[in-house]
């Protein structure tokens, strides 16, 4: 398609080469590519029903009931995570919230004339804050005779929006009935008087800090309080102190020092950012002002480990077990980019939906038929489609066994429905028995390094490598062991009533303890009583000395051979694949969080720019042939997209003649024209349009006496696309004004970033 | 009025001549001037040695606080209300209380002292007018001929402590002015009262508690003074500051009360940095912690301060992996050119950050971010002992999702990196936005060594 030719100009231009590319041949076949596209894959069908959101799977074959009984199993799993994750976050910050109710309402001994200040550090991640603030809040006004005005920096562009939103929060707060007219009254001009209750008063500025003085002043007198004794708060809570800016903030602290004398007020500054950096930009004549004390309220990490041991890894019946991949996102994502419990919580929640939205076999959870739902032939084929079902058949070939025998019960599963049904609660069992197994050992890998001089891993990290086979058999188990076996013998005895606290709940730890304690219950107990001839205020004496070396060993090597018994009855290393019928009881799609949640910005608008047909025209069903909409969008795509290939190819500094000239050329006028004069006669160009605008447009293109003059129409059409899409792919971040003298745009995205 | 001067130390000059200038406190017999001034350094005791006078004059009088005005219109509106309030007269009822301009509010007062047959002397004292947070200074020749436009019986008194104003510069207006106290009148007034209390379970007289606490207001303004200056305020409070520490041996008992100065070599430490620093919090950790910020936001951050402390041109030097770039930064770093010892001699962490461009940061982030990420997630053990590191999803090149614009957008919302030029307010992609880092070089240095990246030899020294 590419053409070599010379260039038949002037002398000197004569000598280089120049390429033309062919277009025509490239179009043709745009139209066959486009039709390919319209061909949807009917993998659900939608259904009528508003309180179903879920789709008809196995092709629209999947029975009615099946689908509501996967939407309600949705529903019910979720519910019990939500209200454990829901539990976790209430009781989290209790001793933030409680510090903080209790500051608010501490008398007001305004030290050296500074006003009372708290500064929470919330942590770095913003996202947790609005929970926590809102928490905080809902606290303080537990006592009814504490007011609390909040105050974020996008309402405080300068000093006179922050008081006047400070008033109006506060006037919002006091009297419910002014409420709607202040909100009348927000369209207006920012010097707009408020009428206050008191008469002789007067009007007032809506910034204007008297209208609090007044307030306090009249309830101190309908309740017979004044400053010193009055238990009325007010607190301005400062949402992200650090993104104010730094005059607005110092001028709001002078103002609330100076009101110290007047208002029982208090202050809270929340400092998402450094404390240091904070405080450096700040003069220090402000800093002098505040009486600052410290809060705390940093407790994502906790909160983070609660969830991961209560949701994550719970054994409990409404848990759906997550598979290594997932988890391993999961703290992937923690760790490098965000510490948000929010985003924990949300892909959570997509993973028990996709799992329950995209898996027909998913009314199978728990090994059993749950609802005693229709199980189609559909169903059983995808039964036997599983990976790991293929594996177990597989694994029968290869086993023992006479040939007939194995064929037969090979045969049975291939072909009788009921069969491969009846494997399914074996199959649960199996995978249960396996992941409390699993569990069990991490509870006691745990308890070894809270008793030995190691880091604690977090469990979900050991659940990983557990589920990836790398943590039992493993240099790390025998090097917490090897731990272990250094402590003294105080530990080893706490480790020893740990472990039959723990045995309380957990079977197989239970037959650990009473193994242990059959083995080694004289010598535990000769040390546990504190015997004189065995332990002294200095330590063991030489007979403690012999009794803990006697205990030790044994004691290291049960503990060694339970965490390191084989998983599965499996000669191969286990991993969770190997189970049969897993992918009916473990979510492991990372592609699918990754995707829904931290997708790649920049390659994505730039792909969708490219094809833009994965966005339109991409939805099931072939348009009309004479739709003229439809003939558009086969021979251009949006400006947008057209303009984003010229882009592409073009260096840093784009000349904007030349790419105006480029862009012309791509837009075939004479296909066109007749398309956008069809479009002016269809009913949604009635509908967009008035009839005006209508006639006008149709008089532009249609009425013109020469080629010369429609061509210079059309110079303007494409010319205002143009515009629109250059100033569309700036807003984009595309593009910026170059040099104003050279008349060039400068690209702005660095490719590969 | 003989007791003012004599119940307000060390300003007798000034309360003889405030006597002198609104005839002696005498409403009944008053001639009082159009305008007074009353000006001097902060922390002089101008509001105080004037308001002593109005509490034992029998003028009616007015305070308005200028600080807390954030406008004049808010200043002359309360102004007009407090004068009608300390009037005590009742204001005509469609008293117009806008003050939309200062002729509006000539125009009320003048409308309520007819109404009111309002004509006693009375005195608006505008307190501390220079810290208005509009700019005072139209204020000042309006109020100062406020009498030639007005019959209201009203003298305007000024205090502030800025230089005098230009327009206030007339022989018809009387000055008052405050000096600062000498050292041994702040020890003098500081002496008169014991604001600090010795705990209740130490027993003391009150005269030994009164010696003690001469002596140690004479010693701490003797240590301090040249860092406070004769501020009053400031010493009050660092007299409280370092009080309970500085006693703390005499009330557990190693010190007797009448071993001073060994007391105070005890304490000696505590007149230092100990006294003057102005912390939020007195003793604070480092809050936000390297290991509080997650791991991109880490190499954000130290990008952002590399992109900002550098030179771009310098950019292929240290980040490009090309041969012939690098050669340049191994055999010898930074090119000296010509005479330039001056501009070689300072370092460039030392001049203020300069902004960059968003693509340059993400550029040099990718390219720090491939060298020095291992790799390595939250634990590293593997199960051979070889020491081997679990390697995350990703490889170690930086996978540009929209993670890590969050966290840049994360990271200008804490103001760790701001943005800067025309399109502050406009959209981070805009094309004029520009950013720079805005922590400082002891931050990163913790960032680094918490992700055990050398960052020097990314900076040109």
């Amino acid at each position: 398609m590419v053409e070599k030719r010379l260039y038949d100009g002037d002398e000197e231009s004569s000598q280089k080469t120049t390429y033309w590319l062919n277009r025509r041949k490239a179009r043709k076949t745009s139209k066959t590519k486009v039709q390919v596209l319209f061909k949807g894959d009917p993998e659900g069908k939608p259904l009528a029903d508003p309180f179903l959101p879920f789709l008809q799977l196995l092709g629209g074959k999947e029975p009615l009931d099946n689908v509501q009984m996967r939407w309600n199993l949705y529903n019910e799993y979720w519910a019990k995570q939500q209200s454990t994750i829901d539990t976790i976050l209430v009781n989290s910050g209790v001793q933030l919230l409680e510090d903080m109710k209790r500051f608010v309402e501490s008398p007001l001994t305004h030290k050296a004339a500074r006003l009372s200040t708290a500064i929470i550090l919330p942590g770095s991640n913003i996202s947790n804050h609005t929970r926590l603030f809102d928490q905080i809040e809902a606290r303080i006004l537990l006592n009814p005779a504490s007011k609390v005005l909040r105050l974020s920096s996008q309402q405080c562009p300068n000093i006179r929006k922050a008081l006047a939103s400070l008033v109006r929060s506060f006037q919002d707060l006091v009297d419910e009935v002014s409420q709607g007219e202040s909100d009348d009254d927000e369209e207006e001009g920012e010097d707009e008087f408020y009428e206050t209750p008191a008469a002789s008063s007067g009007k007032k500025l809506r910034y204007d800090l008297d209208t609090l003085t007044e307030w306090s002043d009249g309830y101190f007198a309908t309740e017979g309080q004044t400053l010193s004794d009055t238990s009325l708060r007010m607190a301005v809570f400062i949402q992200d102190a650090e993104a104010f800016e730094v005059s607005v903030l110092s001028q709001l602290i002078q103002l609330f020092s100076l009101q110290t004398a007047k208002i029982p007020l208090k202050l809270v500054l929340c400092v998402s950012s450094s404390l240091e950096i904070f405080q450096e930009r700040f003069p220090r004549t402000t800093l002098r002002l505040l009486d600052a004390t410290k809060f705390d309220g940093e407790n994502s990490e906790f909160i983070y480990t609660q969830i991961c041991d209560q949701v994550l890894l719970n054994r409990g019946s409404h848990s759906v077990t997550l598979g290594p991949k997932f988890v391993l996102s999961v703290l992937d994502k923690q760790v490098k980019s965000s510490k948000s419990i929010d985003s924990i919580v949300r892909s959570l929640k997509y993973c028990y939906m996709t799992f329950f939205y995209s898996q027909p076999l998913s009314v199978l959870i728990g090994g059993q038929n749950r609802g005693n739902t229709e199980l189609t032939q559909a169903h059983i084929s995808a039964l036997r489609k599983l990976p790991s079902f293929q594996r177990h058949i597989e694994g029968l070939l290869k086993g023992a066994g006479s040939g007939k025998l194995k064929k037969e019960k090979i045969m049975v599963l291939l072909e009788d429905d009921e069969a491969v049904l009846k494997l399914l609660p074996a199959a649960y069992d199996d995978f249960s028995r396996v992941m409390n197994s699993v569990l069990d050992r991490l509870d006691l890998v745990r308890l070894l390094q809270n008793n030995a001089d190691v880091t604690v891993t977090p469990k979900v990290e050991l659940y990983y490598f557990a589920l990836d086979n790398r943590l039992f058999n493993s240099q790390f188990s025998a090097e917490v062991i090897g731990a272990f076996r250094k402590t003294p013998h105080t530990a080893v005895l706490r480790f020893l009533t740990q472990l039959r606290k723990l045995g309380e709940t957990l079977s197989t730890i239970a037959e650990l303890a009473a193994l242990v304690t059959t083995a080694l219950g004289d010598d535990i107990d000769q040390l546990a009583s504190g015997n004189e001839d065995c332990v002294s205020a200095a330590g063991l004496t030489l007979k403690g000395k012999a009794v803990f070396r006697r205990i030790i060993d044994p004691l290291c090597q049960h503990v060694e051979t339970f965490i390191n018994q084989k998983v599965y009855d499996s000669e191969k290393s286990f991993t969770l694949s190997d189970i049969l019928f897993h992918e009916l009881f473990v979510i492991d799609r990372d592609e699918l969080l990754a995707s829904a949640f931290s997708p790649c910005v920049r390659p994505t608008v730039e792909d969708s720019l490219v094809d833009s047909r994965k966005y339109l025209l991409c939805l099931g069903g072939t348009p009309e042939e004479s739709d003229p909409y439809f003939g558009i969008a086969i021979l251009i795509d949006p400006i947008i997209s057209e303009l984003f290939r010229l882009y592409r190819e073009a260096n840093t500094v784009i000349n904007i003649h030349d790419f105006f000239i480029a862009f012309q050329e791509l837009i075939p006028k004479d296909k066109l024209m007749p398309l956008l004069v069809e479009v002016m006669e269809t009913k949604e160009a009635e509908r967009v349009f008035s009839k005006t605008e209508l006639d006008s447009m149709y008089r532009f293109l249609m009425d013109y006496d020469d080629n010369a003059e429609l061509d210079l129409k059309w110079e303007k059409i494409t010319l205002s696309w143009f515009l629109q899409g250059i100033s569309e792919l700036s807003m984009l971040g595309f593009l910026k004004d170059g040099n104003k003298r050279s008349e060039s745009l400068e690209k702005l995205i660095w490719k590969g970033l | 009025m003989a007791s003012t001067t004599s119940s307000v130390l060390c300003r007798s000059t000034q309360s003889e001549l405030l006597d002198a200038f609104l005839s002696g406190g005498q409403a009944n017999v008053a001639v009082l001037p159009p305008a007074l001034i009353i000006h001097g350094p902060s922390s002089t005791g101008k509001t105080f040695t004037l308001r002593h006078f109005l509490t034992l004059s029998s003028f009616k009088h007015t305070l308005v606080q200028c600080e807390e005005c954030v406008t004049q219109r808010l200043l002359l509106q309360r102004c007009l209300r407090s004068y009608i309030a300390d009037s005590g007269s009742t204001p005509p009822t469609d008293l117009d209380t806008s003050c939309d301009s200062f002729s509006s509010f000539m125009v009320s007062l003048e409308q309520f002292s007819v109404h009111a047959s309002y004509t006693q002397p009375h005195l608006l004292v505008l307190d501390r007018i220079d810290r208005c947070m509009e700019p005072p200074t139209d204020l000042f020749a309006q109020f100062g001929r406020l009498y030639e436009q007005c019959s209201v019986n009203l003298c305007v008194v000024f205090v502030y402590s800025s230089p005098d104003p230009r327009t206030l510069l007339t022989s018809s207006i009387p000055h008052v002015y405050f000096p600062r106290y000498t050292q041994d009148e702040v020890v003098e007034i500081l002496s008169t009262k014991m604001i600090c209390q010795f705990p209740g379970e130490f027993t003391i007289t009150d005269t030994a508690a009164m010696d003690f606490w001469v002596k140690y207001v004479k010693i701490v303004v003797d240590s301090i003074a040249a860092y406070t200056g004769t501020d009053i305020i400031l010493i009050q409070e660092i007299l409280m500051k370092i009080w309970t520490p500085f006693i703390a041996p005499l009330v557990s008992g190693q010190f007797k009360i009448n071993e001073f100065i060994r007391l105070f070599r005890h304490g000696l430490h505590l007149f230092g940095d100990f006294a003057i620093a102005d912390d939020l919090l007195e003793s604070h950790p480092g809050h936000l912690l390297p290991s509080n910020i997650p791991l991109h936001s880490k190499y954000i951050l130290i990008a952002a301060y590399l992109a900002s402390f550098n030179e771009s041109r310098y950019d292929s030097l240290f980040f490009s992996k090309l041969k012939h770039a690098r050669a340049d930064r191994r055999f010898g770093g930074r090119k000296v050119r010509g005479n330039s010892k001056a501009a070689a001699r300072i370092s460039n962490r030392m001049l203020a950050a300069s902004p960059f461009d968003l693509e340059r940061l993400l550029a040099i982030l990718h390219a720090i971010y491939q060298e020095n990420y291992d790799g390595k997630l939250v634990v590293s053990f593997d199960d051979e002992g070889k020491g081997e590191t679990e390697t995350s999803l990703a490889s170690g090149a930086l996978v540009n999702t929209i993670d890590v614009e969050s966290q840049i957008a994360t990271l200008i919302s804490l103001r760790l990196i701001v943005k800067t030029g025309n399109g502050v307010h406009g959209d981070l992609l805009a094309g004029k936005v520009r950013l720079r880092c805005n922590v400082g070089w002891s931050f990163i240095a913790g960032l680094a060594k918490d992700i055990g990246m050398d960052v020097e030899g990314y900076i040109l020294e």
